[in-house]
Order: C-alpha cells, then structure tokens, then sequence
C-alpha cells in the first residue's frame, strides 16, 4: 500500500516537472484572446460492475440466482465551447453539450428465465470548464499540441424525465490544434481544428453503480477566433 | 379489557413450509397483512410505538428465560435499526402468561406443539374487528424442536434469533416474501437459498443468516411505518402483467437495482393482474417475472384465491427507472404459458 501511494506520487511529480518548462515556453500565443466553437464529443461509453441477483444459502453462503452487466452505450455530442486566453500560453474552456444514448443491461444464467438484454434512454447535459495549457515546445509546424483539465456537471435524465440524476465529472486530456489560416506571427488564428483525446472520469456520484469510471472521449470541433 | 365480540384471532402459522391463514391483501405495498372492517381493507399495523412485549417467564428445553429474552431482543432491535423505518419495541419484562393468551399483553414464548411438526414458530394477531387496530401479537416458539440461544449458533440446533426475526416482521405486519429458490426432492422442498428473512422456509438448523435484514425486508417494514423522508426518498413501479389478454393473478414480480442489486418483490393481488413495488431506491431496474413455485401458494394466499402458476419465469424486456418519491407510471407485461 504505501509503495503503490509513493509510486503516484513520483507519476504526479513527472508530470509537473516535465510541463512545467513546456508552459512556460510556450510564447506564440497573445493572451485575452476569445474563441468561439462547435465540435462533436465522442462519450465512446462505459462498462460499470457487474452486479448480481444474490442470496443466501445455508450456512451464509452466497448463492448467484442471475448476472448483470450494465453498459452506458456511446454517445456523440454535439458541444458549443468558448475558449478565452488567460496568458499567452494558458486558456480558460468552457462547454456545454448535449446528447442521447441509452444504458443497456444484459441478464444471464438465470435458470429459470431466457437470458435478456434491456435497455432505456438516458439523456445526456454536460456542462464543462478547465484550463489547456499550449505546450508550444512540441509544436510542428502549424500543428500545436495542449494539455487540458477541468472539471464537470453532468446532468442525466433516465427515461424521459423519469428520474434526473446530477453529478460531477472530470477530465484530463490533450490534442492538437491545427490553425487553418496561419497567422501566428500576429498570434491570431481566424479559425483552427482541435482535436483532442480526453479521460473523462465519472464519480461514484454520477454512476448506476456508485463507483468511479473513466470514459475515453474524442473531441473534433472547429474554433473562431473573435 | 378487550371486548370478546370485537375481536379476532388471525393465526399466521410460520415457516417450514406451511401456511398462513389470514390474507394477503391491498395494493400499492409489500405484501402486508390487511383486515377487513365494513368491507374495507385496512392494513394491519401497530398505531403507536413503542409496541410493548412480554416474555413467558418458564426455562424450555434448556433455553433459560432470560437467555431467550435476550436472543429476542436483538432481533426485535434488528427491526428497529431499520434507519428508513420508525417502528420501535419495547420490553415490558417476564410473565406468566403464554403465547395465545388473548389478554392484550403481546407475549413470546415456547408451547409444546409436537403435532405442528413443520411448525418452528407463529404468530397470531389479536385485532379490533371495528377499526382494524392491531390490539396484541404473541409468537409462539414450538418447543418440539431443539432450540439454540448461542451467539453463534449450534449444529442441528434452530437458532432463536434467526426464528424470532422471521416472526418479529410478522409481528409488526409483514406478510411472507417469495424472494428465494427451493427445490423439490421427493415431495419435499428443500431450500436453496432466501433473499429475505420473511421467506416462509427457514434455511435450516444451525444457520444464524437469517439474523440479517435483507433489503427486501427493510423495504417491507419502511413501507408499513415509513419515517417522515422514506417515501421521498423512495419510489415504486407498478403495471399489469397479463396473459392471453387476461390479468394473471399471485404472479410474483421483483424489482432488481442494477446498480445495488437489492431485490424487492411484490404479487400481482387483482383479477386484471395489476402490481405495485414500493421502497425502491431511485434508478434503473430489471423487472423480473415468475410464477410462485418455490413456496405453498397458501403461504400467501387465501386456497380460495385463483394463483396462476401457468407461465414461464422471464424478464420485462426494457430497464423501468424508478423515479424519486413517485411511481415508474403502469408498466405492461405480457407473460406466456
């Protein structure tokens, strides 16, 4: 236990060493700048713990009478972002997205009932806000590489508007940024594509099963600048 | 001083095996005992707390009185740790009077009933025919068997507190839960496992699980004395299961949380074949459906009532999301021979 506690530690130390001199390297961008965007976000889904139908044999032993495993299915978003420069290397993100998919049960090894999938709709509202860090060290070319994190309220209505579940989410990730018309000598850029890899981490709070999840998510959207 | 033309005695004769005599009534609930009065169904309940009881003062079958009294007590204070639940019990010390007695006193205690010979324990009732208020309970613990008070049980020994559990959910109104499986061998069940303490087949002697509230349990007696949150907190599910375009009566119908696994069950009581589950924790459910027979019907049912066991066991075919402090709307099943 304690070596796992120091081993993160030691990961966490990495990475704050290793970003720090990327950061503060990173003087193309002017600050205050806003931008305006649209993308699609690719919640690719999430796979909680399995549960079963227990009870209780002689003795207190456990007795399994069937098998769940419950997936939230994918969902593609569409996301409105406002991105505004703190300085010239860190900008403030905010979202807000919106999207449909559905949570899935599967039933087995029940002996007495055929085995089944069911399922029901969940309506998704993410709203989000963080901070990307440009790591202008590693850019190529027009090709601009940041580091994000922040955290998140997402809303999820069940079955129509049967139950609304509220909860936090978190995430980091990071991308790529790709300015369409390069103008970088002004630190402008009238419109880029980013594209961006994300954990997107779901608390116990925010779950069917009360547990932490981590969902990967794909972000591809284009920004204007303002 | 309870006036005899007022009264009635429903005995509810418990575990291994047999029966109950007395109904399973009402909607929109765990199954709880209801009573008739002018037609009307009342469920039956104690209408103020702490409900008082007695315990019979004779040492049986070497179970000394107090030694009983205290295996009792923690299983009445098992139902009452129910955090959801605002039931609460009280000792009012030894006595000379034994179970039966209709003296309004509520008394546990052993009689010696070697002809009841699948009969570990009952409870009977003693209830205001005019109002429908539970007026005395005693449970009888059937001193033909070999009982144990050790804190962890004893081999081939029925152990007090798991029985006196089982009995106390009668006591305070409960009727039996069909959350289990049993097994037919040579005319015989055998139980597999339970899912609630308020199955009517015990596990067996020396087995001490039963101590334990299970969630079906809990739901039960929150649902007959909710504290002033639980029916905020919770929700139900209710619908029609139907077979051949005709409502199926007795079907046992249970409630799984996917995110838990608590399972929480109630019948189809109406000829249209209707159900209500309540005391669900808010969320996604698996609605399962099953004809009841792992148990004797009339562990549940009136004989006289039409209990269909004519289908096959399966799953309501989408998740039913349990709203908070509201109902999932009618849920539609449809079930086949």
């Amino acid at each position: 236990m304690t070596r796992f506690v120091s081993r993160s530690g030691r990961v966490l130390l990495v990475l704050l060493v290793s970003l720090s001199p990327v950061v503060a390297s990173a003087q193309q961008s002017s600050g205050h700048r806003i931008e305006l965007g649209g993308d699609a976000l690719w919640l690719t889904g999430v796979t909680f713990n399995d549960v079963n139908a227990n009870e209780t044999a002689f003795g207190g032993a456990t007795r399994v009478v069937f098998r769940t495993s419950t997936r939230l299915a994918q969902a593609v978003c569409p996301e409105a972002k406002v991105l505004v420069g703190l300085t010239s290397t860190i900008d403030a993100e905010g979202a807000v997205a919106f999207g449909r998919t559905h949570l899935s049960t599967s039933i087995t090894t029940d002996p007495e009932a055929a085995s089944a999938t069911v399922s029901a709709p969940v309506t998704l509202y993410l709203l989000q806000g963080g901070v990307a860090a440009h790591l202008a060290r590693w850019q190529k070319g027009r090709v601009a590489p940041f580091a994000s994190g922040g955290i998140g309220y997402l809303r999820q209505l069940h079955d129509g508007h049967a139950l609304v579940q509220n909860g936090k989410s978190w995430y980091l990730g990071g991308g790529l940024r790709y300015p369409l018309k390069d103008d970088r000598a002004r630190g402008l850029n009238s419109a880029a594509l980013r594209l961006e890899l994300r954990a997107t981490i779901l608390p116990g709070g925010s779950t069917v099963d009360a547990a932490t999840h981590v969902l990967p998510t794909v972000i591809a959207g284009v920004f204007f600048h303002l | 001083m309870i006036d005899a033309r007022h009264v009635h005695r429903a005995l509810v004769l418990v575990l291994a095996g047999l029966m109950i005599v007395g109904n399973a009534p009402g909607a929109f609930a765990y199954l709880k005992f209801g009573f008739d009065v002018n037609g009307q169904q009342v469920t039956l309940k104690w209408s103020r707390t702490p409900v008082r009881y007695f315990v019979n003062n004779q040492d049986v079958g070497g179970v000394a009185a107090a030694d009983f009294q205290s295996a009792v007590a923690q299983a009445f204070a098992t139902w009452q740790r129910v955090p959801t639940a605002s039931i609460t019990y009280q000792f009012g010390g030894f006595t000379s009077s034994i179970p039966g007695d209709d003296d309004g006193v509520s008394t546990l205690g052993f009689l010696n009933e070697p002809a009841l010979d699948r009969v570990l324990a009952s409870t009977s009732f003693l209830v205001d025919n005019t109002t429908g208020a539970l007026l005395e309970s005693d449970i009888f613990f059937n001193s033909a068997f070999t009982w144990s008070v050790a804190p962890n049980g004893e081999p081939a020994k029925w152990d007090v507190q798991t029985i006196a559990t089982h009995e106390i959910g009668h006591f305070s109104g409960l009727g039996h839960s069909a959350i289990g499986e049993t097994q037919l061998m040579n005319g015989t069940r055998r139980v597999l496992s339970t899912g609630a303490v308020m199955f009517p087949i015990a596990l067996g002697p020396g087995d001490i699980s039963g101590r334990t509230l299970d969630p079906d349990d809990i739901a039960g007696i929150s649902d007959i004395y909710p504290d002033d949150n639980f029916n905020a907190r919770t929700g139900s599910i209710s619908g029609q299961v139907m077979k051949n375009g005709q409502g199926v009566f007795g079907a046992h119908v249970v409630a799984f949380d996917i995110g838990n696994g608590d399972q929480i069950a109630n019948f189809t009581l109406t000829p249209d074949g209707r159900f209500s589950i309540a005391g669900l924790r808010p969320g996604p459910h698996v609605v399962r459906i099953e004809p009841l027979d792992d148990v004797d019907t009339d562990s549940f049912f009136d004989p006289s009532e039409p209990v269909d066991l004519n289908f096959h066991a399966r799953f309501f075919d989408r998740l039913v999301v349990v709203p908070h402090g509201g109902d999932s709307g009618t849920v539609q099943i449809s079930v086949s021979p």
